[in-house]
């Protein structure tokens, strides 16, 4: 096993303008990920813009 | 009725129509230059009464339905939002009194029309210059009109409009008999003698395995098969009647030449009556994207929802394509987005495995794209209907119930409503109809068959056309339909008609 699976997971909070998910994982970049992921399965009919969206456009904050 | 003297767009709407274009082009759309004329409620319902074309030959049953329409529109029953013609360029009309909104929702809508005129196979053979090619016909037939008298034309008219749907919409991509070469003389030259076919067999089993009076009989049949097929003519039933009678009815010059046109017309209007709720869907699809993404103002959103929402309304009697065909696409894309296809998706049998599977195959933009340029609506709901839409989307198969003398839902099963879907799709919900023989009782009669594809022949409508094929053709004509081991023959012989049923069923 690698450091990477090793890691604990974290929960974060994902904003992007007024949608906002949660996702549990290990990185920021995971979490952008995931909420790209989810957030596409909740709006299926903006599932390109938000694949294409920029990294910049999402808001992460760690969960406390 | 009037037809619209056409003006260039205002300044505002040309604005507004570079900005949706910009739009459309930027989600991948492709289209012919599109061209939008600005016209009254009056003028509009006028040009659809044409069929969207504004020059065309004069006939009674345009008045008809523009009456039809003008009057659906003055009690409010109905309104005409968009009218597009698969032309290059495209034409397309914008009602005046429409608010902007609606402009640039028709707009959106249109784009998509445009670019499915284009890229669907089913349009490819279509004429791009058809608004010229209509308005000639129409020249053509008032020429005839002033030669040959208005009342004798427009009845030869009503006989060939009434077998305009009696065509073969698939002849444009199957090659379904060749065509004779005036040099291919082999023809003339004596048949081969029929031999039925052998099973191998060692020597000692050959008359075990192939008994010779089963052989005798069986080259028998296939000689009198030949020899039936040698003296039918045509020799294989013909769907094209319209071409048929092109061929060999005894038409002057002037009926010929008209016959060709309708036929040429009925072949340009078929792919859009075969893909109805696909290009709906489709038209539908990106003026609701488009709109929701970029095109609103705020101050639109509620006329636009309130005017998409009345585009998209579902009737519990009436298949609504718009819907249908939109959320069919939906559909798919976020399918092909979730990877939900293919072997693996499909054998799974965890329920809950699969409410949840999503590979981010992210490939349903692509996915609908295609699907535009090579489906119908026969093979779109044949390949794309799945018994997870049908539920979702509560569709039901509904008939007509003798005893309440009201219709009712008849099924909810998946299977059945997709086969009433499949059935009312085949040859565009129209009956299968073909020339089984041209020298019927070798007295020159035509015989024409109606084979049962899920649609029956409605009897009254037979008798109307068998009296209009008989003007055309000249000599009697009968039809043969079969319905639950009944056999039923139509004739009209030129005064009177008869029908003559049987239970057995010929072969």
């Amino acid at each position: 096993m690698n450091d990477e699976n090793t890691k604990a997971q974290q929960t974060y909070h994902v904003r992007v303008g007024h949608a906002r998910v949660s996702v549990q994982c290990q990185s920021r970049e995971q979490a952008i990920d995931l909420a790209r992921r989810k957030l596409s399965s909740e709006m299926p009919r903006l599932y390109d813009l938000i694949h294409q969206m920029d990294v910049q456009r999402f808001q992460i904050e760690p969960a406390t | 009725m009037s037809v619209a003297h056409f003006e260039p767009l205002p300044q505002r709407l040309a604005d507004m129509q570079g900005e949706i274009e910009q739009y459309a082009r930027g989600y991948g759309l492709d289209f012919f230059t599109t061209i939008f004329e600005l016209i009254d409620a009056d003028e509009l319902n006028a040009i659809a009464a044409y069929g969207g074309f504004p020059t065309r030959y004069p006939h009674w049953r345009f008045g008809m339905e523009y009456e039809r329409l003008s009057k659906g529109y003055h009690y409010g029953l109905q309104k005409i939002y968009e009218l597009v013609i698969n032309n290059d360029p495209c034409y397309a009309y914008l009602m005046k009194s429409n608010d902007d909104v609606d402009q640039k929702l028709v707009m959106a809508h249109v784009y998509g029309h445009c670019d499915f005129f284009k890229n669907n196979q089913y349009f490819a053979h279509t004429s791009r210059k058809m608004m010229d090619e209509i308005a000639n016909h129409g020249n053509r037939i008032r020429r005839y009109m002033d030669r040959y008298g208005a009342d004798e034309v427009e009845e030869f008219i009503d006989s060939c409009l009434s077998i305009e749907d009696l065509i073969d919409v698939h002849s444009t991509f199957i090659k379904r008999r060749a065509r004779p070469n005036r040099y291919d003389f082999d023809g003339e030259k004596e048949a081969e003698p029929v031999s039925a076919g052998r099973f191998r067999a060692k020597e000692y089993m050959d008359s075990y395995i192939n008994p010779p009076h089963v052989l005798a009989a069986q080259a028998k049949q296939l000689e009198e098969s030949r020899k039936e097929k040698d003296t039918r003519f045509p020799a294989h039933p013909e769907r094209d009647v319209m071409l048929f009678l092109l061929e060999h009815a005894p038409l002057q010059a002037w009926q010929a030449d008209i016959l060709s046109m309708f036929r040429d017309e009925t072949y340009y209007f078929a792919p859009q009556a075969q893909t109805k709720i696909m290009n709906e869907g489709w038209a539908s699809y990106w003026h609701s994207t488009i709109m929701t993404r970029q095109g609103l103002l705020p101050a639109d959103v509620v006329n636009y929802c309130d005017h998409h929402a009345g585009t998209m309304a579902s009737s519990p009697t009436q298949l609504n394509p718009y819907k249908l065909g939109i959320e069919l696409l939906r559909d798919i894309e976020d399918r092909w987005n979730k990877g939900r296809f293919g072997k693996e998706y499909e054998e799974c049998d965890d329920r809950a495995a699969k409410r949840e599977w999503d590979t981010g195959a992210g490939l349903g933009r692509e996915k609908i794209f295609e699907v535009r340029r090579i489906h119908n609506d026969l093979t779109f709901i044949d390949t794309f209907l799945t018994i997870d839409f049908c539920r979702q989307h509560k569709l039901f198969q509904f008939g007509y119930n003798e005893d309440a003398d009201t219709y009712e839902i008849e099924s909810r099963e998946f299977p059945k409503i997709k086969q009433q879907l499949l059935y009312n799709l085949t040859n565009r919900g129209q009956p299968q109809i073909s020339v089984y023989e041209a020298n019927y009782k070798n007295r020159g009669e035509l015989f024409l068959q109606h084979q049962y594809d899920g649609v029956e022949l409605d009897m009254g409508r037979a008798r109307d056309t068998l009296a209009n094929v008989y003007r055309l053709w000249s000599r009697p004509v009968h039809i043969r339909t079969v319905l639950s081991d009944t056999e039923t023959i139509l004739s009209f012989d030129g005064t009177e008609h008869a029908i003559e049923q049987s239970e057995k069923v010929a072969s």
